[in-house]
């Protein structure tokens, strides 16, 4: 059952990984074409900058749990270097922390995403996106993000290893 | 007021030493204060709304697309033309190829925004040719450790980028406003490198290079010098946003990797990949320091100190002295996106208030997160000297030691000459 939560995760940071990379480079175009279009056409595509900024937000929440996953999110490190058991105890204080908080982050964005769905809700914009759905993406980020810290605290109670190999930088 | 400030305080120490991610620790904090201190304000709408905010904010766009540019650099392996396309030009000089420490990242900083990716691609390929070539070690670890640093303060500069959010200040003119410094910061490491060199004995290298292999060097590097002229060119013109130059930028990498045969989908995706990890780490910090700084701002903290503290009538620069003191302790602990969002409320009246410009803060404030990356026991660019080289911490900072002090002296000299900063931008008008 464990492990089937652990393999469940692993696939959900790797999806929501995917499609973070995929919105990132799909606002990269966004944004080209806008940069193309006003040099030389003469005109600004309505929805570049809006539908970016909806799919910066997706890439910041989408890829919260597999930048947990790969210990790219930064904190004070101090108290863990001080012996293997102490530093395991910490790390479990904070990721139960950590799960407790994120907890409270995903509340937040259903809140509004809720607040935006039922009452249907647009973006005071020249395309008027119905905010519901950027806002959907946002939420799956925070589900994502605290599947991951949950798979992150039972790796640490099995005594497993919370994050996976950095890759090296190569040059 | 002082029971507010305490708590806050005791709250930070507590998750930020509890090694809670520091996101979610100021996403923690702002939650906490407004939950006990403002219990009327329906909290997890008010949040929502803020974060939602702070997250899709336009002027954000290039922070993303910056750190994706970068990426795919660091996978056109661009380390190997930078050492082969500088080391003929430096060789002669005193100091030698450690030089090559220096003018690789100052060219890597200018189509990159991050420190540490900086000196990783100058270091991978830099550190083991020193070694083969007999250079002082010490020096070669300490100059690029503090050459890596020329990343944040050469535009383009993420660090910058969240500077000019968080203030509200135009980061077009933070960016030329770095062009100046980080040149002088470069020629600073430079001469300091001649100096050691020599002082230690040190000669120049033996090893001769023709005229040809100084012309084939620059060719190696044209494509990479072209993309730095079209960036330095379109911001000074104000031909392009940040963002739409990030876009551009990416372009441009994508074009030089596949000049390079590096272009390939794999390598995309990695970067991709990495690009994503990085942002969302940084947009989890920015989108919990807007709580906090809202938090704090509905209980007026930063007005209370920053009354307390202009009531002690510090002098201009005595005030400039100890806010590097406590911007130099603190990013001995986080990193430099935190540092700014964490303090900025509270430091950027008080500065401007002194008579100092946003601006100009903006650059200094970028000096000191330059000093936290390679101050223990949290300093990134050590991180990456010590996953490269598998030093022990203890001798990187004694390697750096050097890199640091000039760091410092480096900061209070912008205090004393501020036209350091502020020359080029003015200029733009």
């Amino acid at each position: 059952m464990v492990r089937a939560f652990l393999t469940f995760t692993d696939w959900t940071a790797r999806i929501a990984q995917t499609i973070a990379m995929v919105l990132l480079y799909c606002f990269c175009a966004m944004m080209l074409a806008e940069v193309f279009s006003r040099g030389f056409l003469s005109q600004s595509l309505a929805f570049s900058w809006e539908y970016s900024a909806f799919a910066m937000c997706g890439v910041f929440l989408l890829g919260l749990g597999p930048a947990l996953q790969h210990g790219t999110q930064v904190r004070v490190s101090l108290l863990l270097s001080r012996g293997p058991r102490f530093a395991r105890f910490v790390d479990i204080a904070a990721t139960l922390v950590g799960l407790v908080l994120a907890c409270l982050l995903l509340e937040a964005f259903w809140t509004v995403f809720h607040a935006s769905f039922t009452r249907g809700l647009r973006q005071s914009s020249y395309m008027n996106t119905p905010l519901a759905i950027p806002q959907a993406l946002a939420v799956a980020g925070a589900v994502e993000f605290v599947l991951a810290m949950a798979a992150r605290l039972l790796r640490l109670l099995l005594g497993m290893k919370p994050e996976l190999e950095r890759e090296v930088e190569d040059g | 007021m002082v029971e507010i400030g305490l708590v806050t305080l005791l709250l930070f120490a507590v998750l930020l030493l509890g090694s809670v991610w520091v996101g979610l620790s100021l996403f923690g904090v702002g939650y906490i204060l407004l939950s006990v201190y403002k219990p009327n304000i329906p909290l997890e709408a008010f949040a929502g709304k803020l974060m939602w905010q702070a997250g899709t904010a336009q002027e954000l766009l290039a922070l993303p697309l910056f750190i994706l540019m970068s990426d795919i650099l660091v996978t056109a392996r661009l380390g190997r033309s930078l050492f082969s396309g500088l080391a003929p030009w430096v060789s002669r000089l005193p100091g030698g190829l450690v030089h090559v420490n220096v003018a690789g990242s100052t060219l890597f900083a200018a189509v990159s925004g991050s420190s540490a990716a900086t000196t990783a691609i100058v270091g991978r390929v830099t550190l083991p040719e020193l070694q083969a070539h007999g250079y002082d070690r010490r020096l070669s670890i300490g100059s690029l450790a503090g050459a890596g640093t020329l990343g944040f303060l050469i535009p383009p500069s993420i660090i910058m980028i969240i500077y000019g959010v968080v203030s509200e200040q135009s980061i077009l003119r933070l960016f030329i406003a770095g062009i100046v410094p980080g040149l002088l910061l470069a020629s600073l490491y430079s001469l300091y490198i001649a100096v050691a060199h020599t002082v230690s004995g040190g000669r120049a290298s033996a090893e001769r290079y023709s005229w040809g292999a100084r012309w084939r060097g620059l060719i190696e590097i044209a494509p990479m010098v072209a993309l730095i002229a079209g960036i330095m060119g379109a911001l000074y013109f104000g031909l392009a946003s940040p963002t739409e130059l990030a876009s551009v930028g990416v372009l441009g990498a994508i074009i030089l990797a596949a000049l390079r045969r590096e272009l390939t989908l794999a390598n995309l995706l990695k970067a991709g990949n990495s690009a994503v990890r990085t942002s969302a780490m940084m947009g989890l910090i920015l989108i919990g320091a807007a709580l906090l700084n809202a938090a704090l701002g509905f209980l007026g903290l930063p007005r209370a100190i920053a009354g307390w503290i202009a009531a002690l009538d510090l002098a201009p620069f005595a005030l400039i002295t100890i806010l590097l003191l406590f911007y130099v302790l603190i990013g001995m602990f986080l990193d430099g996106t935190s540092i700014i969002v964490m303090t900025l409320p509270i430091t950027l009246p008080l500065v401007t208030s002194a008579g100092f410009d946003p601006i100009w803060f903006g650059i200094f404030v970028v000096v000191a997160v330059e000093i936290s990356q390679i101050t223990p026991p949290v300093g990134f660019n050590l991180f990456v000297i010590q996953a490269q080289t598998g030093e022990t911490i203890g001798r990187l900072v004694r390697a750096v030691a050097p890199f640091f002090l000039i760091l410092v002296a480096f900061a209070l000299l912008l205090a004393i000459f501020p036209q350091i900063v502020l020359w080029l931008p003015g200029k733009m008008e």
